[in-house]
């Protein structure tokens, strides 16, 4: 019983602890890493007029080319929610008066920024960490530091700060077509006319609702961009390795926009 | 003058430099030979400090590359340019970004100076005219020739070459050969080249050096190294099959 019991053990502790282990301090090592790296990108924040032109790069590719995404996911998104908010109220005796409220609160709080967030972690966040990943296995940022260049300067802090100011703006647009697509559904499924729509919108809706939908908006360009610099960075290998970065920085960031959720959530409603 | 102290170098379990000894004397030109994986590229990385050492030094001009910070390495790499194996190219910028990257951000010179001075450059490296294509449309011994513009644009002290006549025509190795030997009397540029083309070694060198099992095995003129009668340099620098050096083993020896 003994012997057996010892067997458990050194099992245990070779396939579970041993490994578990191992992947729990890769998990707080990369955390502990990456808070470093976000500390150097916002130091070099201070030559970004000098780098003014990395940085409208990096918004034109953050902000600009994301539009027609952000346009079609926020139309369907608002057109489903007016579908599913007319679904929920058909109990309550003037349902199509809370319309207006009832969409555009559940979009501005949780699904244009978490939808879009989502969106963008796969667009921008993993095409961050392919680009600075395959630099980084062909000694492209071996060549910047030759070069005297700092790569967390001319690399990370462009699309650190691209992710910051592109992700709430992203999201505001998102907002608004959302709540458009909602209206418009409202309008020729149920028959409730724009005034009426906006109306309960504006009856209800709270300033805090909006803060929310902002603040989310902010945590989520950062922690999308950070986790794609860091990903870059760390890739190690050739295509291969590029590869698994890729998917590394979609998960990752897709996992940090549900946390941040969760937590601006708890904190404005709770 | 680049000293190079006791330098040990390890990536997981596997030794790569294991107290590497040698002086890079100023204004020569010192190549560094030595089978694949041997570690020479290992060791132009720790001269550039692109790699720490696990232990040991490299001295620059006095000073220990060890106890610098970031700012103060950045310093020390403005006197350096390193042409890479591959090139090392930029993907997203053409070949006039790619040169002119150092001087648009280290330097106050006008446009119209860079531009000048990237057509100088690429003149020089017998590549007029490429300015606009970018990396994908140029061929191996094109990124080469390119990255060795643009490490030679900020002027630097030191040039390093990684292996810069690997997958050039003959004609071609022997314009880089000349080109290393022209910076070398005419600009006193101190030049480190790692290589495997023995033609290239005896060609260019004041000095050479071999790496062997991740110390230096010899260190001499080109003369001492026709000469030496260490059969395990004797053995590579005839690239003979049979003799003390064999095939790679399991433990990657």
């Amino acid at each position: 019983m003994a012997s057996f019991k010892k067997i458990i053990v050194l099992i245990a502790e070779f396939f579970f602890i041993d490994k578990f282990g191992k992947k729990v301090l890769t998990f707080f090592s990369g955390m502990g890493e990456s808070i470093i790296l976000f500390y150097f990108a916002v130091k070099n924040l201070r030559y970004v007029h000098r780098d003014r032109k990395l940085v409208l790069e990096q918004m034109v590719i953050v902000g600009f080319n994301s539009i027609p995404l952000v346009i079609v996911s926020a139309t369907f998104a608002g057109m489903v929610s007016a579908v599913q908010a007319g679904y929920q109220l058909q109990g309550f005796g003037s349902p199509n008066m809370f319309l207006g409220s009832a969409t555009a609160r559940a979009i501005t709080t949780e699904l244009a920024p978490v939808l879009t967030g989502l969106v963008l972690s796969g667009r921008f966040g993993a095409s961050i960490a392919a680009e600075i990943g395959t630099m980084k296995v062909t000694e492209q940022i071996d060549a910047l530091e030759t070069l005297a260049i700092d790569p967390i300067r001319y690399l990370a802090t462009p699309r650190l700060l691209a992710g910051i100011i592109m992700m709430p703006l992203l999201i505001v647009i998102a907002d608004f077509i959302a709540i458009g697509g909602s209206m418009f559904i409202g309008y020729i499924s149920m028959d409730v006319a724009p005034q009426a729509f906006f109306a309960s919108v504006q009856r209800f809706m709270e300033v805090r609702d909006l803060m929310a939908g902002i603040v989310k908006a902010f945590l989520f360009g950062t922690s999308t961009a950070l986790i794609g610099c860091y990903v870059g960075f760390s890739t190690e290998g050739g295509a291969e390795g590029v590869g698994q970065a890729t998917i590394r920085a979609f998960v990752l960031s897709s996992a940090a926009i549900l946390v941040n959720d969760y937590v601006v959530a708890s904190i404005f409603f709770l | 003058m680049i000293e190079i102290s006791n330098l040990h170098k390890s990536f997981r379990d596997k030794h790569i430099l294991s107290g590497v000894n040698l002086d890079i004397e100023t204004g020569k030109v010192t190549t560094i030979i030595g089978r694949s994986g041997c570690g020479k590229s290992v060791l132009l990385k720790h001269i550039v400090a692109l790699l720490r050492p696990d232990r040991g030094k490299v001295v620059v001009e006095g000073e220990n590359l060890n106890d610098m910070s970031s700012s103060e390495l950045f310093e020390i790499r403005k006197k350096m340019g390193l042409v890479f194996q591959n090139g090392a190219l930029f993907d997203s910028m053409n070949v006039d970004e790619n040169v002119g990257l150092g001087l648009r951000e280290h330097t106050k010179l006008s446009e119209k100076e860079i531009s000048d001075k990237i057509t100088r450059l690429l003149d020089m490296v017998g590549l007029p005219g490429i300015e606009k294509y970018k990396p994908s449309e140029l061929s191996g011994g094109m990124k080469k020739r390119v990255s060795l513009a643009r490490a030679l644009a900020m002027e630097p002290k030191y040039v390093l070459y990684d292996e810069p006549t690997t997958g050039l025509d003959p004609i071609m190795a022997a314009i880089i050969d000349d080109l290393i030997i022209r910076l070398n009397t005419e600009l006193s540029i101190t030049s480190i080249v790692v290589t495997h083309d023995m033609h290239s070694v005896y060609e260019i060198s004041d000095r050479v050096a071999m790496l062997h099992y991740g110390v230096v095995r010899f260190c001499g003129s080109t003369d001492e190294l026709k000469n030496t009668t260490d059969p395990v340099v004797r053995q590579f620098i005839e690239g003979k099959i049979d003799g003390p050096i064999q095939p790679v083993l399991k433990d990657g020896r």
